[in-house]
């Protein structure tokens, strides 16, 4: 099997804490704050924990200062804070008296609520996303009491019908209260929808709430230290960091042994569904597990080439689409067309593009279709 | 967020970042390279004859494409061998005494008709080497003829002369001659053995699914065991019309043209089977003696029809989904 597609977690290596690396310089850590409103402004002095920016829509998690220090800088999309002093903000209050509350306390602590309801199937997702990202298997088994009570915590606020969990075959990881299921470790199965299907035998079903593990960590570790979090665990490359929010990709890369030049690329995430980043001042958010350094080429990995119709790319889509369809569909601005090819069933895991022989941008071409469905088209002429 | 000074550009893309490394170029360099032997074969068994016609029609081809390109002011993409391996697959089908102008125009026609009217590479709704050939097939008649064309050599044409002495003239031909392509026919399109060894790399290398071949070549012997059941004086064994003419040429690289074969296993299950009945079909009542390309055209038309056979998609046929 190609080993970019297997899920199986690596031996735990040692961690290191990026805090015990730079011990000589102040850090500075950046923090994205796309949609959000910030509460700071530049050069005000802001505690560890801090609660930095909200959502006015009440949707997106808030973001909190991971260190006490100086709002250097305040960007449109970036808050810069320079480490300075040894402020510790207030702890936060939990009101547990009803769900909504319950859950906009998570929210106002920097967890990313969506998609949670009431009387649902709680799955917990312990299956790595794609190869490597598995630093939360250092968390299972070293802080299983802290994802127990967030787990107790979470169960209070949504009281779920039952509760599982999904490992990858081979790890005895278990919670308490929580049904094991063994999945196969091969891409795409770490997805949300492929571990739903796994768990209920369901294929989308409407009532399932899937969290993955590292999520899970984050709600106990908030709950138990009523502060929000502020160190997470991430993978860049084969290291395995504990590291405040913020830290630069830059930073991590250097520290992880990565010496990068013009034209490589830098992603939060893994290699097929992971985020590139633009600038090595970019800093990790909280719900980053992973940092993937590709060194470039030079060709683009997509070209513009017409679509040759070997069938590898519906051969491979693990929803039985056809990829090809539909981006020939959307390829020209016929967006609509693509819903006769039932596009709202992609779920995003990128091996058609991955094996696409034309090199055809076909995930990009869905999720153009797709965005452009939704209530917010970005391309209006294109028909024209 | 300005990159500072020293610190390197980053090029920024939308995920997937990584591809297998497959191109249009790499696979149609590996099915020029599996059809090697069987062009090695041809020239052979044909004293260079074959070697003319193979040359012609590939230049040509690569010749044609370009100056539609050129038309259609668009940039010329020979070098993805694309047209080159059409106009080679033509020369395989081809009688090695076939006149120039034949080959030219045929092989022009292949690339006209059959790819660039339909908006260039990809847009084939038939196998492009088939079309021209199929041109050539009903305009010259006595020229595509084999048996007519190729009076000098000693070789004989197993398919006609099944058509018109019965089955038993077959005995005259071991299976070992057969495989090793003395039998006349298409220039390499007769290299039976040279075809299979080429098709069995194929499928080795992953260029090709074995979907469509292994159905084609069980639809010929299904079909053809059926008449052979029926009556064993009047028809072939199922073995000789799998290395007699054009059969396994047709079930590895002509069926398997990526753009006019079906997407899908069922539907390429599906389509290598009706091909590979069809083959039988035009064999025994058509007057044709070889049926392979005018059933792979067939059944290339039929490939919109074996496509609408789908799984359903993940979650069901709706698009509720979209909303979340």
């Amino acid at each position: 099997m190609n080993p970019i597609f297997s899920l199986t977690p690596s031996d735990r290596g040692p961690v290191l804490r990026i805090r015990e690396q730079e011990l000589s310089s102040a850090l500075t850590i950046s923090l994205e704050i796309t949609g959000l409103k910030p509460l700071v402004s530049r050069g005000e002095l802001v505690a560890k924990g801090q609660q930095l920016c909200v959502d006015p829509a009440n949707k997106l998690p808030s973001v909190h200062s991971s260190v006490s220090g100086k709002v250097l800088d305040l960007k449109k999309d970036f808050i810069l804070i320079e480490e300075e002093g040894d402020r510790l903000a207030e702890p936060l209050k939990f009101n547990n008296s009803d769900s909504v509350s319950m859950l906009s306390d998570l929210r106002d602590a920097g967890i990313d609520v969506h998609g949670f309801k009431q009387g649902c199937t709680l799955i917990i997702n312990a299956v790595p996303k794609e190869f490597g990202i598995d630093g939360h298997r250092f968390l299972i088994e070293e802080f299983n009491h802290i994802m127990s009570e967030g787990l107790d915590y979470l169960k209070k606020a949504i009281s779920p019908i039952a509760s599982a969990i999904a490992v990858p075959e081979g790890m005895a990881w278990t919670l308490p209260g929580c049904t094991g299921h063994e999945i196969d470790p091969v891409y795409p199965a770490g997805l949300p929808p492929m571990v739903v299907k796994s768990v209920t035998g369901k294929e989308m079903p409407p009532d399932v709430c899937v969290i993955d593990a590292a999520t899970l960590y984050r709600i106990g570790r908030t709950v138990h230290g009523k502060q929000p979090v502020t160190e997470i665990m991430v993978k860049v490359g084969s290291t395995l960091f504990q590291t405040p929010v913020g830290t630069t990709v830059g930073l991590l890369t250097s520290k992880a042994g990565f010496s990068l030049s013009d034209g490589d690329r830098v992603l939060l995430g893994g290699p097929l569904s992971g985020r590139a980043v633009y600038s090595l001042n970019h800093g990790i958010s909280a719900s980053t597990q992973a940092v993937t350094v590709i060194h470039g080429g030079d060709d683009p990995v997509a070209k513009d080439s017409p679509c040759v119709g070997c069938g590898e790319c519906v051969l491979k889509c693990p929803a039985r689409l056809m990829p090809n369809m539909i981006s020939r569909h959307a390829e020209f601005g016929f967006f609509e067309n693509t819903q006769n090819y039932f596009i709202a069933s992609c779920f995003e895991c990128g091996l058609c593009a991955y094996w696409c022989t034309a090199q055809r941008p076909l995930l990009q071409y869905i999720r153009l279709a797709k965005k452009e469905l939704l209530d917010k088209p970005i391309l209006e002429d294109l028909r024209k | 967020m300005k990159p500072i000074s020293g610190s390197p550009v980053l090029t920024v893309s939308s995920s997937p970042h990584i591809h297998c490394g497959r191109t249009i170029k790499g696979t149609s360099l590996q099915i020029l390279l599996a059809l090697l032997p069987a062009a090695g074969f041809a020239v052979w068994h044909s004293d260079l004859l074959a070697l003319r016609v193979l040359a012609l029609s590939c230049i040509v081809a690569v010749i044609a494409e370009a100056g539609c390109l050129k038309l259609m002011k668009r940039e010329i993409e020979s070098d993805n061998y694309t047209a080159l391996l059409c106009g080679l697959m033509f020369g395989f089908l081809m009688p090695p005494s076939s006149p120039w102008w034949l080959i030219a125009v045929g092989s022009s026609l292949s690339i006209i008709i059959g790819r660039m009217v339909f908006g260039g590479l990809g847009g084939e709704p038939l196998c492009a080497p088939l079309v021209g050939w199929a041109i050539c097939k009903v305009s010259w008649p006595e020229l595509m003829n084999f048996d007519m064309s190729m009076l000098t050599s000693e070789l004989t044409y197993p398919l006609s002369q099944l058509q018109n002495f019965g089955p038993e003239t077959l005995d005259e031909y071991s299976l070992k001659s057969l495989l090793l392509g003395f039998q006349l026919g298409g220039s390499g399109a007769a290299q039976s053995g040279a075809i299979l060894l080429g098709g069995v790399y194929l499928i080795s290398r992953k260029i090709i699914r074995i979907d469509i071949p292994l159905a084609f070549v069980g639809g010929v012997s299904i079909a053809a065991a059926l008449f052979y059941t029926i009556s064993p004086v009047d028809y072939a064994l199922p073995v000789y019309h799998i290395l007699c003419g054009s059969t396994l040429f047709g079930a590895f690289f002509l069926a398997t043209d990526s753009s006019s074969s079906p997407v899908g296993h069922f539907p390429m299950i599906a389509y290598g089977l009706s091909a590979g009945i069809l083959v039988i079909i035009i064999r025994v009542y058509g007057a044709y003696p070889d049926g392979v390309p005018f059933a792979i055209l067939l059944a290339n038309l039929m490939t919109p029809l074996f496509e609408k056979i789908r799984p359903k998609p993940f979650g069901g046929i709706t698009n509720v989904h979209l909303q979340r």
